[in-house]
């Protein structure tokens, strides 16, 4: 197991807690500097912030340091601009322009060599920015001294070939192309090189492509024709001329295939081009903003139709593959992959937190046709690479994620990364915040795994385990259930695991443990008495007074499986009135109650020969179901048992009447009274209403005017008339 | 009808009727054909046919929208026009079988039996509290009781007592929270002015509003000092009331329409309705008051389920499971949801009066073309109760019923039976050509299935390859 969660983005550290604490003042003074660091620290998302900051930090160099010698600046002043952009492009990467800015400060600071090792980072940080790989492969240009420094020229070729592995794909990387086009004419005209990158940018469907071609036809004529053709084609062209080889052409001859190819190619890039620009013309943000993201979003589409697009393509050539020639297909199967791979890589630039997108991608990669340990690396890569940098809230991809490990068996690690994943969303580790739902997902995902990878003996001991824990009455009130493990059996759930899930669990999850314990037993055969021992033991254990899970299965187990008409009376008159489950739930439990017993009617008379409880459901589901507290009676009391008012109200009165047993204060009706004083001005309270206490509308009291002798009613009385017009107590706000 | 041939206009409008039996538009046109009776208009010389015509055209109009308050006092009026005031009189007796809350209604009525009095104070006067007994809280009954109040004013005599009853009645009035409350107040406290400066009205209007107990113990004193303790006393019954008709205003002023017709009525009017009622019953009003604001809500309502249904309940909270009874069975007349008649049979099978539920049923499917699922539910439910332990019989009427209606959702219902598992795993598999495709049938098939095999998910059979490529690609 890990030793520390490696799942939390870059810039979070575990230790920390999550908000810095107000800087400490000396002699009564702030440092501006500190307050800066402060905010930024506490709004790390607030891009203002970060520029204020690094504004005050370059105002300081320009006023007191920008004219002298570089080594008279103070190491703490580098110190600082070091950490304050490490920070901020470590939580955001694609910030390029704050690269530059990083790059150009640590040139004043540091001088040239500095600089470029930022620009260095930049790119590895941010691989796909053809802007980053420009000024960087500009400055390494710019470092070379001598032409014919081989060791220097064939590191800068390194470097532009990685830069156009990663970018030469992308519609608009002329500029990077150029540079390296400039790059290598200023070395030596019609070389090798060159001519191997024209090669190259001529097939690439680019917004400038024209510009490529036109550059290439003014020189191809210095190349061989053979250099520039690949084989086949060659010797389709020395067929077409009925020649046998190279040298039998002429000069015109060859000039003339050379024109033809070149032209061919252009064709068939420009047919692409046309084929993208409607697709293309409709992204205008390619860049990482925080400021715009209503844009980007409303930009998501176009790029989600894009990449529907490409990936079609690539389906429609890699079906063609197995009735075609292999060879020529697999080249393009081949391109195709690159270019919908980088259409990825572009559009998780703007839409960097775009969860759906990422899972696309590993959604593409798992059809794409590669070799199985390849496509497990590459795949493996984009996930981690999502993990670790898409937000808390994204949950999908975080739980998808070790069901790939487990197809790929690697069914330690997705057991290791879920326990890390439930530490993470506990709120006990990290950036302590308790995300529930994550939380509850998580902890499903687990009992899947659990369930999967292990029998069930082992599946169900572990899930008694860690019931006993959290739950003491089970192990009093039954016998294991299945027969123990055995000792050596090799079990991936360790007892070390077992101790830190056990340590991170809480009412919630303690509840969907127990809800795949039951299903467990329900599974296997003659656990009914069982299932209901562990009822009876536990049911208003406070941990189900929120569970829909542990209520769902009991509604459905007496009602809809034994039928037992009894048990789920008390089953959802428990719910209705005791627990504190969401109304919605309530009622549709109601709904089947009133739906068992109305189709077992037989039963439930037979059930009730004296009492007519059981088919009370007949009459009473509106009422129960309805959303008037004056009509729902159970509503009423599942509101009055948690109303913490009428709690508090309730300790104060036990306090003072000192009696333990008898119950102080009928709850129904302090919560009718509650809402009495203010039915007719919501929020206002009125406690006493003015009233005729003998009126005669009250039962008993009317008076016939039919009969023949009349006798005179009292005068009436009264109460808290004198409060009819006090003044209205607003509350306070 | 022979006259139909004299009477051009009216034998159009019938024809159209019997297309369109539902536009009340041709029912008014209907009714004002027959008045006009060729232009010639109604009179006591009219042929009888031609009045026959019009008291038919009323009887049915009024047979099929009996809540039109309006056309049941001109139906009387016309009568009355007639020379028949017996018939009147039966066309008012008959009206508040169905309008018993119209004060309009009532206001009418009264003003016609006053009018058509002879020598029968009595009865009037037990019409008028009648009245009173039903509209008596109505926010909006002071034309009625200024019609009380004058009818005991105008008709006393030395031996009636109307004399006192009128004191009584104003006395019982201003507890009322009525939107004109001032008015009555205004007469009441004027006594107290009269007692206070005329010593001789005084003596006469002493005995008449102060009880025995008190006027004893007023012995002595001054009368201007006995209006001043008894304009205080009432200053507080002033207090009260006033605060009442604030609270109850605030309901009021948002319930527009409060007669019946054909109209959709909004949802802000409804949900008015339904705040009120909450109110009144939060707030402990009497019985008869909430009683009496379900009724006034009812005639405007009518044809809304959501109330009959409320009120059912209201009685049944309180365990008066007969008086339920009888406001659902009106509500199914007046508004013909089903809702309503299923609740009926619902508090039928409570109460166990198993026949009359299976009535109810047979009935509705008898005389109705499309038949809601929930009124099938209860047949079922109901056979099933007949025939006990007769599994046969049930998965006979199940497949009947899928037969007839190629409806799913029996296949769903069927779980909530306790019957045996293989039996009805045979009724899926008897119909699964024609319902393979479907959802609700496939997905009640997996329930039955999860719930009755003891089958657990089989781990080594478990494909982690297959889990995962169905779930990713659905992101794809």
């Amino acid at each position: 197991m890990s030793k520390s969660i490696n799942i939390l983005p870059k810039d979070i550290n575990p230790e920390e807690s999550a908000v810095a604490e107000e800087p400490t003042t000396e002699n009564g003074k702030i440092d501006p500097l500190e307050l800066l660091q402060h905010d930024v620290k506490n709004n790390p998302n607030d891009l203002t912030k970060w520029e204020k900051l690094l504004k005050a930090l370059d105002q300081i160099y320009q006023e007191r340091y920008s004219s002298g010698n570089r080594d008279l600046i103070p190491e703490a002043l580098k110190k600082t601009v070091k950490r304050s952009y490490e920070n901020l492009l470590s939580r955001f990467p694609l910030l390029s322009n704050y690269w530059k800015a990083y790059s150009i400060f640590e040139f004043k600071l540091n001088g040239t060599k500095a600089s470029i090792d930022v620009l260095e980072k930049a790119v590895s940080s941010f691989p796909h920015s053809m802007e980053l790989w420009t000024d960087y492969l500009s400055a390494l240009i710019l470092t070379l001294g001598d032409k014919d420094d081989d060791y220097q020229l064939s590191s800068i070729r390194f470097q532009y070939n990685e830069a156009l592995k990663l970018n030469g794909l992308n519609f608009s990387s002329h500029t990077l192309w150029d540079k390296i086009i400039e790059f290598e004419t200023s070395i030596k005209e019609n070389s090798r090189e060159l001519l191997e990158l024209y090669r190259k940018v001529t097939k690439i469907p680019l917004y400038q492509y024209a510009q490529y071609y036109n550059q290439f036809t003014q020189i191809n004529k210095n190349y061989d024709a053979e250099k520039i053709i690949p084989k086949e084609e060659f010797k389709e062209y020395l067929e077409k001329f009925k020649k046998t080889s190279a040298n039998d052409l002429s000069i015109v001859e060859k000039h003339q295939i050379v024109d033809d190819y070149t032209t061919k190619v252009f064709t068939s890039t420009q047919a692409q081009v046309t084929e993208k620009w409607p697709f293309e013309s409709s992204l205008s943000i390619h860049e990482f903003s925080l400021e715009k993201v209503p844009e980007i979003e409303n930009e998501t589409e176009n790029w989600v139709k894009y990449l529907d697009h490409e990936i079609d393509n690539y389906k429609q050539i890699s079906e063609s593959i197995p009735h075609d020639n292999g060879q020529t297909k697999n080249k393009s199967l081949k391109r195709q992959f690159e270019a919908v791979v980088n259409l990825f890589e572009r559009a998780l630039v703007p839409n960097y937190y775009n969860e759906d997108i990422w899972l696309k991608y590993v959604a593409f990669l798992n059809i794409s046709l590669q070799d199985s340990e390849k496509k497990f690396d590459t795949t493996l890569h984009i996930y981690t690479r999502a993990v670790t940098n898409l937000p808390l809230d994204c949950i999908k991809i975080r739980l998808i994620y070790p069901k790939f490990l487990l197809k790929n068996g690697k069914l330690e690690m997705a057991g290791d990364y879920l326990v890390d994943l439930l530490k993470l969303f506990s709120g006990t580790q990290g950036p302590k915040i308790y995300l529930k739902e994550q939380y509850c997902l998580t902890i499903k995902s687990i009992l899947q795994y659990w369930k999967r990878v292990e029998n069930q003996r082992v599946y169900v001991d572990t899930l008694e385990k860690l019931i006993n824990e959290h739950l003491p009455k089970l192990a009093n009130s039954s016998k294991r259930t299945m027969a123990p493990s055995e000792p050596n059996e090799v079990s991936l759930i360790g007892s070390k695991v077992l101790t830190t899930v056990s340590k991170l669990l809480n009412e919630e999850s303690i509840s969907l443990i127990v809800v795949a314990y039951l299903k467990e037993l329900q599974a296997s055969q003659g656990n009914t008495e069982k299932i209901r021992e562990f009822f009876n033991a536990n049911y208003n254990h406070s941990a189900f007074k929120e569970s829909i899970a542990f209520w769902a299965f009991f509604v459905e187990f007496e009602g809809l499986i034994h039928f037992n008409i009894v048990n789920l009376r008390f089953v959802v008159g428990y719910v209705k009135s005791r627990t504190m489950l969401p109304k919605s739930v309530v009622d549709s439990f109601l709904e089947i109650e009133y739906d068992v017993v109305s189709a077992n009617l037989d039963s439930s008379y037979e059930d009730s020969r004296n009492d007519t409880g059981l088919t009370k459901i007949l009459v009473n589901k509106d009422s129960e179901i309805s959303s008037s507290i004056v009509h729902n009676s159970s509503a009423r009391k599942r509101l009055a048992n948690s109303n913490y008012k009428i709690r508090n109200l309730e300790a104060a009165k036990a306090k003072l009447a000192n009696a333990s047993k008898t119950p102080v204060l009928n709850r129904e009706e302090e919560l009718l009274r509650i809402l009495r004083t203010h039915v007719a001005h919501p929020g206002i309270f009125v406690e006493a209403i003015p009233d005729v206490t003998n009126k005669f509308m009250n039962e008993g009291n009317g008076i016939s005017l039919t009969k023949s002798k009349i006798v005179l009613p009292p005068f009436p009385t009264f109460k808290n008339v004198e409060k009819a017009s006090a003044a209205i107590t607003y509350p306070t706000q | 009808m022979e006259s139909g041939i004299f009477n051009q206009e009216w034998s159009k409008v019938s024809t159209e009727l019997v297309q369109r039996p539902d536009d009340i538009k041709l029912w008014e046109q209907l009714v004002k054909a027959a008045e006009s009776n060729n232009k010639n208009g109604i009179t006591k010389s009219a042929a009888v046919e031609e009045i026959e015509l019009l008291r038919v055209s009323y009887t049915r109009f009024l047979q099929k929208y009996p809540l039109l308050y309006n056309y049941w006092v001109k139906f009387a009026d016309w009568e009355f026009k007639l020379g028949d005031t017996k018939k009147a009189n039966d066309v008012y007796v008959k009206s508040l079988q169905h309008l018993s809350y119209s004060v309009e209604l009532w206001i009418s009525y009264l003003t016609f039996k006053i009018t058509t009095m002879n020598y029968n104070l009595d009865e009037i006067l037990s019409l008028f509290e009648e009245a009173r007994s039903k509209i008596g809280y109505h926010f909006y009954a002071y034309e009625f009781y200024k019609l009380y109040l004058s009818f005991l004013e105008n008709y006393q005599t030395e031996t009636n007592e109307f004399k006192s009853k009128y004191y009584l009645l104003l006395r019982i009035i201003i507890e009322v929270p009525l939107y004109h409350y001032e008015y009555f107040f205004k007469k009441w406290f004027n006594l107290f002015v009269q007692i206070g400066s005329d010593d001789a009205a005084a003596a006469k209007l002493l005995p008449l509003i102060v009880p025995e107990k008190e006027l004893k113990s007023f012995k002595g004193t001054e009368n201007k000092q006995i209006a001043v303790l008894l304009k205080k006393t009432y200053v507080d019954a002033y207090i009260t009331t006033q605060f009442k008709v604030y609270e109850l205003f605030n309901f009021e002023k948002h319930i527009s329409k409060q007669y019946f017709d054909t109209s959709i009525i909004s949802q802000q009017q409804l949900s008015a309705w339904e705040r009120y009622l909450d109110f009144l019953e939060l707030r402990d009003y009497p019985r008869a008051y909430i009683i009496s604001t379900y009724e006034r809500c009812l005639i405007a309502t009518a044809k809304y389920s959501k109330f009959w249904l409320r009120y059912s309940n209201y009685f049944i909270a309180s365990k008066r499971y007969i008086r339920a009874s009888e406001v659902l069975t009106r509500g199914v007349s007046y508004s013909a949801h089903f809702e309503l008649l299923i609740k009926l049979i619902d508090l039928n099978l409570y109460l166990q009066n198993f026949t009359k539920a299976r009535d109810l049923v047979l009935a509705y499917i008898q005389t109705n073309v499309s038949i809601p699922l929930p009124v099938y539910e209860k047949l079922i439910s109901i056979e099933r109760l007949l025939h006990p332990g007769d599994d046969d019989y049930v998965f006979g009427l199940f497949r009947e019923l899928i037969k007839e209606t190629s409806n799913d959702w029996f296949f769903h219902h069927i779980l909530n039976y306790s019957l045996p598992k293989e039996l009805k795993e045979n009724l899926f598999h008897e119909f699964e050509t024609s319902f393979k495709n479907s959802e609700v049938y496939n997905n009640a098939l997996k329930k039955l299935k999860n719930r009755t095999n003891s089958q657990v998910e089989d781990k080594q059979k478990f494909d982690f390859e297959k889990d995962y490529d169905e779930e990713i690609a659905l992101c794809l």
